[in-house]
């Protein structure tokens, strides 16, 4: 169509539109006026009056269908129609309460649910970070092909950051993070212990970070003698300092010494965790301050400090592969002599990539699950919707038999289904607020970037979006049956015709849609739940049960000497183990399961392979009842006692002596930890038990080596009493040696143990959670679908009753009926499930994504439960009345 | 933009314009009209005739009006719009290309 006619024919629809009364009646008139005429022309032919009235009609071809016809002539029908159609379901949905209630109660739980997910996705993925163009921020990483086994990325250090930072010209900028800092304020209240990050000087204006009080650090801040500047955190501010505006410039004590603070970070801003910037295990606390990173000598060596985060802003207009392809080449000149670095490349991210880490693919499972059960409701609403469509045989009769269209009756059951769609997504999102509140409560602290999950308007789109599809999903089966129907047919009365065993087919292959559905879920959750229940199970080598922690930190400007710290330490373990209930207590630089670092390497004398393909072992440093305290059996040798401070003795565990000393006695051989080694280093004197230092790897080899004088530790107590009752004693004890020292609450290990498993148990719980909904809602579908196809042949089974056929043999047909569509729909969902399973793999532990155990176990359960859902019809069917039956109708 | 209509649908839209542009008629007189020209070749039942008046109308090539007719009876009249008017030459021009195109096909001789 030409512009300017298209332009000329708006008043024409305008007044369709709008004038549609008028248009009827004239349309009315001038068919009325055709009849006339033309029956007046059969009169003046000769036909007897009545005669030609009916010839004039049947040359007119139905006066509603062409009156219809001439109505779709306008355009503009559709808008009205629509608005019919929306009138009308408004209508037929407020005539039958119970199945709209059903109905939107279903979508609208099924619609929370998948909007509370996704607003987390939403939050936690999806939105960009809150630095200003977030999209050129990146998070470096270094790949070392010969550390690849033991680390599949290897952090940053000085001696390449230095070299970036000067030469790299794709760049804009790039700073470096140490987390896991703790300082001791002594200012301003209680000792507190903080977490923080030392950053180089131009981290912030990397990040584009502008202070909401005073200013970033100054430029040479990183510079030693210049590095006492602070920057503090909104909340740390606000609580600590009760928002004091004039706190800039004023010095804070930090572990013993001023620091002058320059900054407050706006409260927007959420700082990642250390486990956030690095593949390797990090800080799980969120940073409290940042003071300035200034690098010791030692960390300055191309071979040695890869210990941090780089954080790096391109240039624009530059891609992450220019960029990658120059810092290549600068690592190679920086690095390059290192012997264990050929071929080591600088491996570059988004920095929210970094920071969701590994969250991402366990939210994804978790929305495919909730949109599965989502699906499931979609198909049992569109059986309840076939069902009501046999109870509406004759209304679609007769509108077919009145003029209206295939396509006419195909939207009017749409809108209706529509229509539910929509009110259950109204009803989901004021649910979704509680959900989305539950689901907080139970997440897992390690979830990145929670604080910025709410309901927003992306989340508003998606849940109208999902709310149209499922409405779309649930009628289109029905709608598609209601627009085939025959007004023919459905008008002969009590015709059970073909048409009905076509809804019932229609109706089977949702209830096999829903049950390969329901298998799917039931699998993931079945392969979820076993891992689960295996991780639960894993012996982790030490005693979890009445075990307290507390770590400790002593301020370093108060324990400048060794001597000094050493006497705290053993001073403190003195009077804790005095304390009435403690049955033993011990000091560790790392407790187990809170970290995975001091991984070193075991050098043999006279060893002279390259370093990186030396055994490694986890160093830890023990006080001498460790061993006793955490119930670790020793194997071999003796345990360490406080005669060995300054002595070679070691001991280390099972799987070390295997590693090192395969088949030879360990106890009496030495190693060193340093490169290159200064024997004599290390002796074994014992061989203790394997313990875990994470719960998701096998048993690491350890080295125990005597702890004597660090500033922090933590310490472990025995005892059988509860942390509340330990903790008033404990804390007069500590500040009965040193009032200043900071004390964190008190955390069992079985907490410690519990927080590990934290995201496990959030995604097992919530994938079981739908699953069960799947098993439930499916149930519910199968047995709508047998009762109704029960009632459907009452006369049969009441006719085959009489004419003599056992209750037995009638028990069997229906529930081999019913159960055919469920044993096909399991089939296709295992089938299915087999697929999908190896995207679980990253998620599951010592379990198998094909387990046949699994995979059998929810075969039967879900076989069980349907055969019941068809036991239960099929039962009443058997107690018919022959001669009831044979009166039904 | 428009998809092309159906072949049948645009010989009958062409057949009503150009009858129309002789004078201002209603429905009926078309009717009888188009069976004087015609024939029995082609039927133009009423039941197609009056949706495809209609949507001439709403193309906007022709225009109703109420009139008092010959016989003191108030009937529709359809007359032609000044777009009407020049949609005849065009659609004559489809036509004859249309035409032209299929009797070649159809005189085609095998080789």
């Amino acid at each position: 169509m030409r512009p300017e006619h298209w332009l000329s024919t708006i008043p024409l629809r305008l007044r369709s539109l709008f004038r549609w009364a008028q248009a009827d009646q004239e349309l009315d008139d001038e068919l009325r006026d055709q009849l006339e005429r033309r029956t007046e022309g059969y009169v003046a032919q000769g036909m007897a009056p009545e005669e030609a009235q009916h010839r004039a009609r049947l040359d007119l071809g139905g006066i509603e269908q062409t009156k219809e016809k001439c109505r779709d002539t306008r355009g503009v029908n559709w808008i009205q129609d629509f608005g019919q159609d929306l009138h009308f379901s408004l209508r037929i949905l407020r005539k039958s309460p119970g199945f709209t209630a059903v109905a939107i109660l279903t979508l609208g739980l099924g619609l929370a649910a998948n909007t509370a997910i996704f607003s987390v996705i939403n939050g936690v993925i999806l939105q960009p970070l809150e630095f200003p163009n977030p999209s050129e921020l990146v998070a470096i990483e270094l790949f070392v092909p010969k550390l690849a086994q033991k680390l599949p990325m290897v952090p940053v250090n000085p001696a390449a950051y230095l070299g970036w930072s000067s030469q790299a010209k794709s760049l804009a900028g790039i700073g470096l993070v140490e987390d896991g800092v703790t300082l001791n304020l002594t200012s301003g209240g209680e000792p507190t212990l903080l977490s923080a990050d030392a950053v180089t000087a131009n981290l912030f204006d990397v990040l584009g970070v502008t202070p909401f009080l005073g200013r970033n650090l100054s430029p040479d801040a990183d510079q030693a003698g210049h590095n006492h500047e602070v920057i503090l955190t909104n909340a740390l501010w606000r609580n600590r300092f009760r928002g004091d505006p004039n706190i800039i410039g004023q010095a804070i004590a930090l572990n013993g010494s001023p620091y002058t603070v320059v900054g407050v970070l706006p409260p927007t801003l959420h700082f990642p965790r250390g486990d956030q910037l690095t593949a390797i295990t990090g800080s799980a606390n969120e940073p409290e301050v940042f003071v300035p990173e200034v690098f010791e000598q030692w960390e300055l060596d191309p071979g040695a400090g890869f210990g941090f985060a780089a954080i790096a802003r391109l240039k624009t207009g530059v891609s992450a592969e220019q960029a990658t392809t120059e810092l290549n080449v600068i690592l190679g000149r920086e690095l390059g002599s290192q012997s264990f670095m050929p071929n080591s490349r600088t491996v570059m991210m988004p920095l929210r990539d970094m920071i969701v880490g590994s969250t991402a693919r366990g939210l994804w499972m978790l929305l495919a699950a909730v949109l599965a059960v989502l699906l499931i409701i979609c198909v049992n609403l569109a059986n309840l919707v076939l069902t009501r469509a046999t109870a509406r045989e004759q209304e679609a009769a007769i509108r077919r038999a009145l003029g209206a269209s295939r396509g006419r009756l195909l939207r009017q059951t749409l809108v209706e289904t529509l229509l539910l769609g929509l009110l259950g997504g109204t009803l989901g999102l004021v649910l979704a607020h509680w959900a989305l509140w539950g689901l907080l409560a139970v997440a897992p602290v390690s979830v990145p970037r929670l604080h910025n999950v709410r309901l927003d308007s992306a989340v508003v789109g998606f849940t109208l979006v999902i709310s149209v599809l499922a409405g779309v999903l649930a009628g289109l089966l029905p709608a598609w049956r209601a627009a085939r129907t025959n007004p023919q047919d459905a008008l002969q009365a009590g015709a059970r015709s073909a048409d009905s065993r076509m809804r019932l087919r229609a109706r089977e292959f949702l209830v096999g849609l829903e049950t390969a559905l329901s298998a799917m879920l039931l699998v993931a959750a079945g392969l979820l739940v076993a891992s689960f229940a295996k991780l639960v199970r894993v012996p982790e080598g030490f005693a979890v049960e009445h075990i307290l922690t507390v770590n400790l930190q002593l301020p370093e400007g108060q324990y400048p000497r060794s001597e000094q710290r050493t006497d705290f330490w053993r001073r403190l373990l003195a009077s804790t183990s005095e304390l009435p209930g403690v049955e033993s207590a011990a000091v560790t630089n790392l407790l187990p399961l809170k970290g995975e670092w001091n991984n070193n390497p075991v050098n043999l004398p006279g060893d002279t392979r390259p370093v990186a393909e030396r055994p490694f072992a986890r160093y830890r440093r023990i006080t001498p009842e460790y061993f006793k305290t955490f119930g670790i059996p020793l194997l071999n040798g003796r345990e360490l006692a406080w005669a060995d401070a300054g002595t070679p003795a070691v001991v280390i565990s099972d799987s070390t002596g295997k590693t090192v000393w395969p088949g030879l006695n360990p106890i009496g051989q030495r190693f060193d930890v340093d490169v290159p080694s200064g024997f004599p280093g290390y002796q074994v004197v014992g061989v203790v038990g394997d313990t875990r230092v994470s719960l998701f790897k096998a048993p690491a080899p350890m080295v125990y080596v005597l702890y004597e004088s660090g500033l922090t530790g933590s310490l472990i107590l025995r005892t059988r009493l509860p942390a509340t009752a330990v903790a008033p004693e404990l804390h007069g004890a500590i500040w009965k040696i040193d009032p200043s020292v900071a004390i964190p609450s008190i955390s069992s290990m079985g907490q410690i143990v519990s927080e590990s498993l934290a995201p496990q148990r959030f995604e097992t719980l919530l994938t079981s959670l739908f699953a069960t909904a799947a098993l439930l809602l499916a149930c519910l579908g199968i047995y709508g679908v047998v009762s109704y196809s029960v009632v459907r042949r009452t006369r049969e089974i009441g006719i085959r009753m009489a004419l003599g056929a056992q209750k037995a043999d009638m028990l069997r047909r229906v529930v081999s009926q019913g159960m055919t569509p469920v044993l096909l729909g399991l089939g296709a969902g295992i089938i299915g499930a087999l697929g999908f399973t190896r995207l679980l793999s990253s998620l599951l532990y010592g379990v198998n994504p094909t387990d046949p155990l699994t995979f059998a176990v929810v075969s039967l359960i879900l076989a069980g439960v349907a055969l019941l859902a068809c036991y239960v019809p099929a039962r009443r069917a058997m107690r018919v009345d022959p001669m009831v039956a044979l009166r039904y109708e | 933009m428009s998809k092309p209509p159906d072949l049948v649908q645009r010989i009958l839209d062409m057949l009503l314009l150009k009858v129309l542009a002789l004078e201002p008629m209603n429905g009926f007189a078309v009717s009888q009209r188009l069976k004087q020209v015609c024939g029995d070749v082609l039927q133009v039942s009423d039941e197609s005739l009056y949706p495809a008046l209609r949507k001439l109308e709403q193309e906007g090539w022709i225009t109703a009006e109420w009139k008092t007719s010959e016989y003191g009876r108030r009937a529709k009249y359809d007359s032609l719009t000044w777009l009407g008017r020049r949609q005849p030459e065009t659609e004559a021009d489809n036509w004859g290309r249309l035409s032209s195109a299929i009797s070649r096909v159809i005189k085609l001789k095998e080789a």
